[in-house]
């Protein structure tokens, strides 16, 4: 995986620097909140419901074992001893001491990690396949150009002060597992007959309060102009963007305000009058970055998932294909009974980066799903990986199913939340308790936001789940038949809001119904489809 | 808000009026010897695209920037291509060298310098 030149480390080290800087003058009163706030959130500082919390850069999902393992020290030193692995492939830190936070990036520092433009309107950590580099059909490791776009975007001098938030996701797979339609900036690359790689480029999608899939603006563009073609979106975002509504400042306002013909058309005019040959990506650098990504691994023999019936359940729920012959990619489900979404104890830490070490080429991915991958390990040693897992918890085999399912912090800790989302995740372990049931009823996607901001991306769910706010009491709207893959899609609204205690028995409800009126072969998504959320309203709340 | 001095046109621009993304720029400002920028707010960074695009198309007079540019601001001002940005009495008095190049190292190209004037004919 990539590692840091001098240069990198410079820029890191001089941030923490800076930072402390920045610190010790609003400690001192010489730098009033107002300026500090969008300096604290450009490293990532929120102040939360009840304490501050640090959010880590983890750029574009990858994170080697001594990162996880020096990331579980500073879960025990500074923290309560866990973190908490977000939608946007970072990790989090919940109950940090403000004035300890210079020492934290410090510590960062010295395993090349940061925090820097993981909040804040700037353009934030690069999003991409978590299987990035293990696939067949890959045009090129997507990670390459999200170095690039790391390195481009960092300390941007026109763009750190942007109307609002910028989040890119890339994928180089005709299959989308990073959402790139919901994305303020999504982006294809692709194998093309004339220019050798090419890009396509989707703009203005989003969720949180106004929901939108994005537009593909730009589309079989060589590669190798795609930082001039950002730089030109980005300028025309920065200088027509709203800033007097921070709810209509995102680049999906401006797309649709402007028409999409209209912002093509401003784009196409700055990238055609402000183009930078420095911009330019060359043939050279994208090979010295692919050879900096490519994992070296020799073809083993298949062994296939002869074994225990626990053994092939595990097998064929959490880990995926691999593009070398005898490798499987091995899914660690971070949603057991018990534990929030996402949350990773510091031993749990130490024993993956150990496993990281043993099995998988010292490589750990994040995924949006809030969930962890080995990605390279040999069939060969998956036996004996799964009993190591299981003896922390970690291979609890509902990947994809109704039980994995995404969750926003919620009231427990965000200060923006209206309603609680950990206690319906763990409800949904309680309900779907029969890891059987599970399995019959097949791939089902549920997600739970606190609040409209839809940190939990619930518009994208099969199943979604939005907290609001009903005379001071927490309620929950639920919308059908999302998706985040091909053919994206927003969920519908099935009704009224229903009360915390209500939401499960709807949900058993729509499984229930779902259950006895399938088609064969149909996934609980296609049977929204056909049956449409009209019919499906009726029954979720007829006994309601 | 033009100002003018005793040569001519000495200019003084605000971005939402001035600066349109979909035209080009120094058709209409290509002769002015200076220009000022106004950040609304320490969290407004419009001028930073705005100063940026005028180097890239060559303007080479003079870029002001006024308001709440704040000392942690700076740098990047700069390196988008302004020439003078305003602070406060009490950010002066705070002011240090590495406010003014926090960073060894940049990813991106360095603004195009300020060239000497073009005085139109």
């Amino acid at each position: 995986m990539y590692k840091y030149n001098p240069i990198d480390q410079a820029i890191v080290d001089a941030r923490v620097s800076q930072f402390s800087e920045q610190m010790t003058r609003y400690l001192a009163g010489e730098l009033p909140e107002e300026q500090f706030m969008p300096l604290r959130l450009q490293n990532g500082l929120y102040i939360q419901r009840h304490a501050p919390m640090l959010r880590v850069a983890i750029p574009y999902g990858t994170l080697a074992g001594y990162q996880l393992r020096h990331l579980a020290q500073i879960a025990r030193k500074y923290d309560r001893g866990y973190g908490h692995f977000t939608t946007r492939q970072n990790i989090q830190f919940n109950w940090l001491a403000l004035e300890q936070v210079p020492e934290v990036l410090g510590e960062l520092a010295t395993v090349q990690m940061h925090a820097i433009q993981t909040s804040g309107a700037c353009v934030r950590n690069t999003t991409t396949d978590p299987l990035a580099g293990t696939v067949a059909d890959e045009a090129i490791d997507p990670r390459v150009v999200c170095e690039l776009i790391r390195q481009w975007s960092t300390f941007h001098p026109e763009f750190a002060y942007l109307p609002r938030k910028f989040k890119i996701a890339v994928v180089a797979t005709e299959e989308d597992r990073a959402a790139i339609e919901v994305h303020d900036v999504g982006i294809r690359i692709k194998k093309h007959v004339i220019h050798g790689l090419a890009f396509d480029l989707w703009v203005g999608g989003g969720l949180g309060r106004t929901p939108l899939l994005g537009h593909r603006l730009l589309a079989d563009l060589p590669l190798d102009e795609l930082r001039n073609w950002l730089t030109a979106v980005l300028r025309v975002y920065n200088l027509a963007g709203r800033r007097d509504n921070k709810y209509k400042a995102r680049i999906k306002i401006l797309v649709n305000a402007m028409g999409v013909e209209a912002f093509r058309e401003a784009v196409t005019h700055r990238y055609l009058t402000d183009h930078d040959s420095d911009l330019k990506i060359s043939a050279e650098t994208l090979e010295d970055l692919g050879d900096s990504f490519s994992c070296k691994l020799e073809p083993q023999p298949i062994e296939g998932h002869q074994g225990s019936p626990d053994f092939q359940r595990w097998y064929r729920q959490n880990t995926k294909p691999h593009r070398i012959m005898g490798y499987r990619s091995v899914f660690l489900s971070l949603k057991r009974p018990g534990t929030a979404p996402g949350d990773v104890t510091a031993l749990q830490m130490d024993v993956i980066a150990d496993l990281a070490d043993r099995f998988s080429q010292s490589e750990i991915r994040t995924t949006h799903d809030q969930n962890l991958i080995l990605p390279h390990v040999a069939e060969s040693d998956l036996k004996e990986l799964l009993q190591c897992l299981s003896a922390h918890d970690l291979a609890h085999p509902n990947l994809g199913l109704i039980s994995d399912s995404i969750a926003c912090p919620g009231l427990d800790f965000c200060s923006l939340a209206n309603a609680p989302s950990l206690s319906l995740a763990e409800a949904l372990h309680e309900t779907f308790d029969d890891l059987d049931e599970q399995v019959d009823i097949g791939p089902l996607e549920v997600k739970i936001s606190g609040c409209m901001n839809a940190c939990g991306h619930h518009h994208i769910a099969h199943i979604g789940i939005l907290g609001v706010e009903k005379k001071g009491q927490p309620w929950y709207q639920i919308t059908l038949g999302g998706r985040d893959q091909q053919g994206a899609a927003l969920g519908k609204r099935l009704g009224p809001a229903v009360p915390h205690d209500d939401v499960l028995p709807l949900i058993k409800r729509l499984v229930d119904t779902y259950l006895e009126e399938r088609q064969p072969g149909e996934y609980f998504v296609g049977f929204v489809d056909r049956l449409g959320v009209d019919y499906l309203k009726e029954i979720s709340y007829a006994t309601h | 808000m033009p100002l003018i001095n005793s040569q001519g046109a000495v200019t003084a621009l605000s971005p939402p009026d001035a600066l349109d993304p979909t035209q080009s720029d120094m058709t209409s400002v290509g002769d002015v010897l200076m220009i000022a920028f106004a950040f609304d707010s320490p969290v407004d960074g419009k001028a930073f695209s705005a100063a940026a695009l005028l180097r890239a198309e060559g303007y080479g007079g003079t870029l002001i920037g006024v308001g709440p540019v704040g000392l942690d601001r700076l740098a990047y001002g700069f390196r988008a291509g302004f020439d003078v940005l305003e602070l406060t009495d009490d950010e002066w008095q705070q002011l240090q060298p590495h406010h003014l190049s926090p960073f060894p190292h940049h990813y991106q190209p360095e603004t195009r310098p300020s060239q000497p004037l073009k005085k139109s004919a």
